[in-house]
């Protein structure tokens, strides 16, 4: 889509204002169902648009309308990670991410569960963002936003975050392409934090061949990361054909006895997926990753530890929600973090008490040790195949509150997604099907910095399946 | 009743660098407009990520090499995590479970000759806080300290005295400011101290043996001068003395206490004791990729250094210099390196090092200048070319300080200095001789006395003829002749 939005801007059919005119038409009128952005920009979007149509300069993503989510900064523009906390804070700078998608239009900073805890946006300080496919269902999360902004046309991309599946779930759930990076392909400097040794930015687009624009865009080393590694980048934009791949099919996956609850119109559809791929001339091999179920309670344990430590600087003194005539400094604390979310006091408790001493060796350390072993897992799975293969989440985009009373059985919708993140490889989601008339994920991982596989394979199912013809989104209800 | 003191410092010195530790603001704060060196990354803003500062870890092992540690070619970052206001993001950069030097020693002479070798624990990079200016009832905080590189040096408990602990403490100021990693300027905070102290006491029995406890560990927090860390260490040896006499209670597990100090009241003060001692929840910076440096770098590192204050001090005292003499040659970089082109060009060591550290510095500090531009104020030639001047007579040692005094104002050479004051000495001459047959003539006593062997005689006649010559006379030649014509 970015391609033949650019075409026409360089065949001077449309100009970036025209283009952008239409994205904040379109928000105007979904939105307000919807729910999807906590900032919306047209002045920036409009300098922007106007900047780029003077120059007649289309590289990149250039005149394209996006959307971010709202926990990536953008300089003089309000962060609120979707918290009560940040309700009045601007970011004095921008990511390195935002940087490096100059000349993109920006429509707005979309919602999440505040500071990407959670699954579906109810966590979120401000709004729940509905399914643009089904609006009693949630958009899923923690990058809701900006799934469901892609899904109704509000932004042709976004970018999202990904922790545990942040990415990967939402466009899964609202019938888009979501793309988490290997670890350290993007950097992640700019992004208000969350599990900093899992957190990733990465594209929601339309089309694989988006998400590979994107990616090409936002990947490689940054010095204001130190994480970031300092490694080729491919040319993402150029597909090979992936006849003769081997893809691993994990049978853990599909154990009910280890995984609860998978719908069987995913089950359908995933393994009718599997099928495409044969067709496709990729032999299926059937894996076995056992360390791979413990990669949920892994996470469980490693990502509020880091979680914890990350909340602190939210302290009402320099920035964020505070009170300026405190009884002493207890009382500002107090006043303060009172903002948070329960889902961010939730995970500030759990985080702190597996530091603690007495239990940082039964919780933190034990994790770190199960973590290492599920990366050489995933080490011997890739001298097997070139990748794995299976459903993004076990079920489609569940009912608003159905899940709220209950965050054990939210943190359960992770249960596909996490292992990527635990073990820092990249893995996409890409539209497969419907059940019961939502859309299903269908979830491709393959090894560190092989993103050029996973763009492959999805580009080559993305041809076979032809979601967005066989399925198209009504929004006229909305 | 013996008692014997057991003390282990702490050392935190502020790395020079240009930067912070992890972001690029100046680390140069000292008397910066409050929160002017900051960014999102040291104000700690929602996505802002540290970056370590290579230069700081350099300077960390170079510190590690001087105190005899083992340099790890692995270490890494862990969050230490505590809530106050001036710790913006809620946890510290430090390094707790692997740090960058490990297990050294430093050799020290006491007073009295002994030796006294203390244990290095480990020296590991963190991050200094903000400042917290407490104000008419407010608390103001000033970022701008906030991030700057700062070293921990952990002593071993190995010292038993006050003097020991001021020892061990100038060894490091002097070695640290010598290698150029510091300045260890105290007055700016640049280096402080945290000591651990507590005291053994042996009583006799009433059966005839003898009894060995130990008092509570105390460990007094943030003294920021040697005079405060000895007043306090002094104060805490009698106090803990007195409490245990009071109360009974020795070393125990669990019962150690944190204290601090008043400068003012000159007492120390409980902050808190060991249930109140905080869990700082450690755990690996997952930000911050591990600290690797090869065998090489390390080495590399080393030669920069070159020779240490201690082994340059051996080197002198050998050439004939005294003690204090060669560690004031080693107390600046400046002042080192001086005298090394001196000595290449000058070969009487001992009166070149005493000049420039009696006559010199004298003349120096009078000026208001810093010795660390001594080449500057006075090169190292001009200097010499003084000294020659003295020794071969030219000029007396009493004018030749007058010559310096010239040098540092005109920044004449001493020749031109002397010939335009006249002040060279008459030699050998008749002149000389009318003058101390005079004296001679004047001072029959003297004479008789020198006559009988009294060797002050001589002396007094010496001064006499230099005072009728106004200084310009040459000593050793005036004694000469007198004991000629007396001969």
């Amino acid at each position: 889509m970015i391609k033949t939005l650019q075409d026409k801007l360089k065949n001077k059919e449309i100009s970036s204002r025209e283009l952008a005119e239409e994205y904040f038409r379109n928000i105007e009128k979904y939105d307000p169902t919807l729910q999807a952005f906590m900032t919306v920009t047209p002045e920036r979007g409009f300098e922007t648009a106007e900047e780029i149509d003077k120059a007649g300069v289309y590289e990149g993503v250039s005149g394209i309308p996006m959307a971010l989510k709202d926990n990536i900064s953008v300089k003089d523009i309000r962060l609120t990670a979707s918290s009560r906390m940040l309700e009045e804070y601007i970011s004095p700078y921008d990511a390195t991410v935002v940087k490096r998608l100059k000349g993109g239009l920006l429509m707005g900073k979309t919602n999440l569960d505040a500071f990407a805890f959670g699954a579906s946006t109810e966590n979120s300080g401000y709004m729940v963002t509905k399914n643009p496919w089904n609006t009693k269902k949630v958009a899923g999360g923690s990058s809701g936003g900006s799934a469901a902004a892609v899904a109704s046309g509000m932004a042709v991309f976004a970018l999202g975050t990904d922790t545990g599946g942040s990415i990967r779930q939402p466009a899964g759930f609202c019938g888009v392409v979501g793309l988490k990076p290997t670890y350290g392909r993007s950097s992640r400097y700019g992004l208000a934090a969350m599990g900093s040794s899992l957190d990733c930015p990465g594209p929601i687009t339309t089309s694989v061949e988006d998400a590979a624009i994107v990616l090409q865009l936002i990947s490689g080393v940054d010095p204001m990361d130190a994480t970031s590694v300092d490694i080729q980048v491919p040319d993402f934009r150029v597909f090979e054909s992936i006849k003769g791949k081997k893809a691993g099919l994990p049978k853990e996956f599909f154990d009910p006895s280890l995984v609860e609850g998978l719908d069987a119109g995913v089950k359908e559809q995933v393994l009718a997926t599997v099928k495409r791929l044969q067709k496709l001339g990729v032999e299926i091999v059937e894996v076995s990753m056992p360390y791979s179920v413990f990669a949920l309670p892994v996470y469980y344990i490693i990502t509020p530890s880091e979680i914890s430590a990350n909340m602190t600087r939210y302290d009402g003194i320099r920035y964020g929600h505070t009170t300026l005539h405190p009884e002493d400094l207890l009382d500002l604390y107090k006043t303060s973090r009172a903002s948070f979310e329960d889902e961010v006091k939730r995970r500030i408790f759990v985080g702190n008490y597996a530091l603690s001493s007495g239990y940082y060796d039964a919780y933190y350390n034990k994790a770190m040790q199960v973590r290492t072993l599920i990366i050489e897992e995933m080490h011997k799975t890739f001298e097997k195949v070139d990748f794995i293969v299976g459903p993004t989440s076990p079920t489609p985009a569940f009912g608003i509150g159905e899940n709220t009373d209950n965050p054990v059985s939210m943190y359960l919708e992770d249960i596909y997604t996490v292992t990527a993140n635990i073990a820092g490889v990249p893995a996409i989601s890409i539209p497969c099907g419907l059940s019961d008339g939502l859309p299903v994920g269908f979830q491709i991982i393959a090894k560190q910095f092989d993103e050029k596989t996973i763009l492959d394979v999805s580009f080559a199912l993305e041809q076979d399946i032809a979601f967005a013809k066989s399925y198209t989104l009504d929004l006229t209800k909305l | 009743m013996k008692i014997r003191p057991i003390i282990g410092l702490e050392i935190h010195v502020q790395l020079k660098t240009k930067s912070k530790m992890f972001c690029g603001c100046s680390a140069q704060y000292f008397g910066a407009e409050p929160n002017t060196h900051m960014c999102p990354v040291c104000l700690a803003l929602p996505g802002a990520l540290p970056r370590a500062n290579k230069k700081a870890l350099e300077n960390a092992i170079k510190v590690g090499i001087a105190l005899h540690c083992r340099i790890n070619n692995f270490s890494k970052f862990d969050r230490k995590n505590y809530m106050y206001p001036d710790l913006f993001k809620g946890y510290q950069i430090t390094q707790y479970e692997i740090p960058i030097c490990e297990e050294g020693y430093v050799d020290l002479k006491r007073g009295d000759g002994s030796a006294l070798r203390v244990g290095i624990i480990r020296a590991h990079q963190e991050e200094d806080t903000a400042k917290s200016i407490h104000e008419d009832g407010y608390t103001l905080v000033d970022g701008n300290k906030a991030g700057v590189p700062l070293l921990e040096i952990v002593s071993a408990p190995d010292m038993t005295s006050v003097e020991d602990a001021t020892l061990f403490a100038e060894y490091v100021y002097t070695t640290l400011r010598f290698i150029g990693v510091s300045d260890c300027d105290m007055e700016k905070g640049q280096m402080r101290f945290d000591v651990n102290v507590n005291v053994e006491i042996e009583q006799d029995e009433k059966d005839g043996r003898t009894e060995k406890i130990a008092t509570p560990i105390v460990e007094i927090k943030n003294l920021n001068s040697f005079r405060s860390m000895q007043r306090a260490l002094a104060y805490e040896i009698s106090r803990q003395q007195e409490e245990y006499e009071k109360t009974g209670i020795a070393f125990g597990k669990g019962n150690k206490t944190t204290r601090g100090w008043s400068d003012d009241k000159g007492h120390t003060y409980l902050l808190r004791s060991k249930e109140e001692a905080e869990d700082y929840r450690y755990f690996p910076d997952p930000d911050l990729p591990p600290v690797v440096f090869s065998d090489e770098e390390i080495e590399q590192l080393k030669n920069e250094i070159g020779k240490l204050p201690h082994e340059i001090q051996q080197e002198y005292i050998s050439l004939g210099l005294n003690a204090d003499t060669a560690l004031y040659m080693t107390s600046a970089r400046s002042l080192f390196a001086y005298f090394e082109i001196g000595r290449k060009i000058y070969n009487k060591e001992k009166n070149l090092a005493n000049w420039m550290k009696g006559d010199l510095a004298f003349a120096i500090s009078q000026r208001g200048l810093d010795v660390k531009d001594i080449q500057k104020i006075l090169p190292v030639d001009q200097l010499v070319g003084l000294l020659q001047q003295i020794d071969s007579g030219v000029i007396s040692h009493t004018a030749g300080k007058e010559v310096l005094a010239d040098m540092l104002d005109t920044h004449e050479s001493a020749e031109s200095i002397i010939s335009k004051k006249g002040l060279a000495q008459v030699g050998d001459s008749d002149e000389m001789k009318v003058i101390v047959e005079k004296v001679i003539g004047m001072n029959e006593s003297a004479v008789i006395n020198y006559k009988a062997g009294k060797s002050g005689a001589l002396m007094f006649l010496v001064g006499q003829v230099m005072k009728e010559m106004k200084g310009k006379g040459n000593p050793a030649v005036i004694t000469s002749l007198i004991e000629s014509i007396l001969q």
